[in-house]
C-alpha cells in the first residue's frame, strides 16, 4: 500500500480544516512533501500483536476507499494467481498490496510510507507473507526499515503468532523483539503498544483449570505490556527511543505527523524531501526534544514551524481545547448523560484535565462539520490515551 | 505424514492459521486445523467488574 500523493494533500487539507486553519499555507506544506524523493522510500513494517484491529481501522480509514487492492503485478489480489506471483517479495521493488507498475513515479507522494508488511492490508497469506517478517529479521540490513506495533506485546510466544516459515514459528514477543532491534524506528501505535491497554488490564485472579476464583488481582493469563523501552536502545535506532502514539484506537493523524516529522529531520536519507536549510525542517535536536518522557510527541514540528503555531499532538491536555471549556469556566456542569444544558461532563467523570491526546487539536476522522470527539459529543473522557487505561481511568471514572 | 501451515490467513483483521496433515502416500488431507493464533483473555479481564466498566472494555474485542 502506498499513499498517493492525492490522497496525501486530500489528508493535509481534512486536518487543516478540522483544525480552523488557514488552507492555502497548508497546501504549500503538502505540496513542498509531495516531492518525489530522490532516494526512494524507506521500507516499513506494520506487526499486529495482541490487537482488536481498531488502530488498523482508523488508520486505514484516512485513505478510505482508495486503498489499492492489486499486487505487485497489478493483479487483484482476489484473484488467487496473484498470490503465486507476489513471488518476488523479498526483491527490492515488492510493496505489500500495491500496485507498483499502474501508477506513475510522479503520482507516488508520501511513498516513504511504503508498508512493506500489514497483515490485514497485504496480498499474500502463509508464508509468503510470512517470510517478509523473517527476511527483516535475519536478512534484510539493520537501521534499513521502520516499525510501527500495534498491539499489546504478550509474556510468551504461545499467547501471539505471526505466521509459519519452513515449519517454524514466528512469534511475538521473541521475533517481534528481534525485528524492532534492528530498525531505525520504533513507533508504537495505539494505547495497547504504548501504555498496555486492555490486553495488560488486571483481572480477579482466575485459575482457569477449576473456573473459580481465586481471591486477588492479577493481570490476564497473558500478562501482556508495552513496547519495552530497550527495544529501541541500540545503535541501529535513531532516536534511542520508542515513539508512542496512545489512544484507543491510535490517532491517525498524529502518527502521520510524527512520521513526516522524523523524516524530514533525518533527511533524504530516510525519505525525507526538505532541502537542508528549509525553515520548515526540524533538527534532529529537535525532534528528540520534542518527545516527552513517555515517548509522545508533544506537537508537530513542520506544520507549527510551516503555520507559525503550535499544532498540538500530545503536548497540551484535551480540557484545553475542549468546546465545552467555557461551560466549565461559567461552572455549568451536566448532571446526567443528554443533559439540554450542554455544559462540563466532569461530573460525569471527565477526564479531559489530565488527558494529553490531539482528540480536540486534530479532532476524529477528519470531520470538520460536526464536532467528531468524545467531549463535544457529550461523552466524558474515560482517558483512552492516557497510561494506566483501562484500570486507573476507570476507577477514577466510577469511584 | 507431513504438516503443512497456512499461517497468517491475510486480508481479515486477527490472527488466523490453518495447519493441513497430508498423507505422504495419497496426497490426501487427512487432517485440518484452524486456529486462532492469538490470546487476550477478555473473560478473565472482564471477571468480578463492575458492569459499567465492561462497556469501555467489551468495545475492544
Ligand atoms: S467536558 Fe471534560 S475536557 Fe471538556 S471542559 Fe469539561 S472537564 Fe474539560
Ligand atoms: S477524548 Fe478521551 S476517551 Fe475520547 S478518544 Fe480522546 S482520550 Fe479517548
Amino acid at each position: 500500500m502506498r499513499i498517493t500523493r492525492r490522497q496525501f494533500i486530500k489528508f493535509i487539507s481534512a486536518t487543516a480544516a478540522a483544525m480552523g486553519l488557514n488552507q492555502l499555507e497548508l497546501e504549500k506544506v503538502a505540496e513542498v512533501l509531495a516531492k518525489p524523493s530522490a532516494l526512494g522510500t524507506l521500507p516499513v513494517l506494520w506487526i499486529q500483536n495482541q490487537v482488536c484491529g481498531g488502530c488498523i481501522t482508523a488508520f486505514a480509514g484516512v485513505f478510505a476507499g482508495e486503498v489499492d487492492y492489486t499486487d505487485i503485478n497489478g493483479d487483484n489480489i482476489y484473484d488467487t494467481t496473484g498470490l503465486v506471483q507476489a513471488k518476488a517479495l523479498n526483491s527490492p521493488g515488492y510493496t505489500a498490496g500495491s500496485n507498483a507498475s499502474s501508477s506513475t513515479v510522479d503520482d507516488v507522494l508520501l511513498d516513504v510510507i511504503d508498508l512493506k508488511f500489514m497483515n490485514v492490508i497485504m496480498g499474500p497469506a502463509g508464508e509468503l507473507a510470512a517470510s517478509i517478517l523473517d527476511y527483516y529479521e535475519n536478512t534484510a540490513a539493520g537501521g534499513s526499515f521502520v516499525v510501527i506495533i500495534d498491539g499489546t506485546i504478550p509474556s510468551e510466544d504461545k499467547y501471539c503468532g505471526l505466521g509459519y516459515v519452513a515449519g517454524q514459528e514466528i512469534a511475538s514477543p521473541s521475533n517481534v523483539e528481534a525485528i524492532a532491534k534492528k530498525a531505525a524506528l520504533v513507533i508504537a501505535y495505539g494505547t495497547c503498544a504504548s501504555f498496555g491497554g486492555v490486553p495488560a488490564a488486571m483481572n480477579r485472579k482466575y485459575d482457569a483449570v477449576s473456573g473459580r476464583y481465586e481471591g486477588g488481582m492479577t493481570t490476564t493469563a497473558a500478562f501482556a505490556g508495552p513496547v519495552p523501552d530497550d527495544w529501541a536502545a541500540n545503535s541501529y535506532n535513531l532516536l534511542q527511543k520508542v515513539v508512542r502514539i496512545p489512544t484507543c484506537p491510535g490517532h491517525p493523524e498524529a502518527l502521520l505527523l510524527t512520521v513526516v516529522d522524523a523524516l524530514e529531520a533525518l533527511g533524504s536519507a530516510y525519505g525525507g524531501r526538505l532541502p537542508s536549510g528549509h525553515p520548515w525542517k526540524p533538527t534532529v535536536a529537535e525532534l528528540v526534544a520534542n518527545i516527552d518522557s513517555l515517548g509522545r510527541p508533544k506537537k508537530s514540528l513542520v506544520l507549527s514551524k510551516a503555520l507559525g503555531v503550535n499544532v498540538w499532538l500530545y503536548g497540551q491536555p484535551i480540557h484545553l481545547a475542549c468546546p465545552r471549556l467555557p461551560k466549565y469556566n461559567l461552572g455549568v456542569f451536566d448532571r446526567y448523560f443528554g443533559d439540554t444544558r450542554q455544559g462540563c461532563l466532569q461530573q460525569l467523570g471527565c477526564q479531559g484535565p489530565s488527558v494529553y491526546t490531539p482528540c480536540v487539536s486534530l479532532k476524529w476522522n477528519r470531520e470538520v462539520s460536526s464536532n467528531t470527539t468524545c467531549v463535544a459529543q457529550g461523552a466524558p473522557c474515560v482517558g483512552c490515551g492516557a497510561p494506566g487505561f483501562p484500570d486507573r481511568t476507570l476507577n477514577l471514572q466510577y469511584k | 505424514m507431513a504438516t503443512y501451515h497456512l499461517d497468517p490467513v491475510n486480508r481479515i483483521e486477527g490472527h488466523l492459521g490453518v495447519e493441513l496433515t497430508v498423507d505422504d502416500g495419497t496426497s490426501a488431507v487427512t487432517d485440518v486445523r484452524v486456529k486462532s493464533m492469538m490470546y487476550r483473555g477478555f473473560e478473565n479481564i472482564l471477571y468480578k467488574r463492575h458492569q459499567k466498566e465492561a462497556i469501555t472494555i467489551v468495545q475492544r474485542i
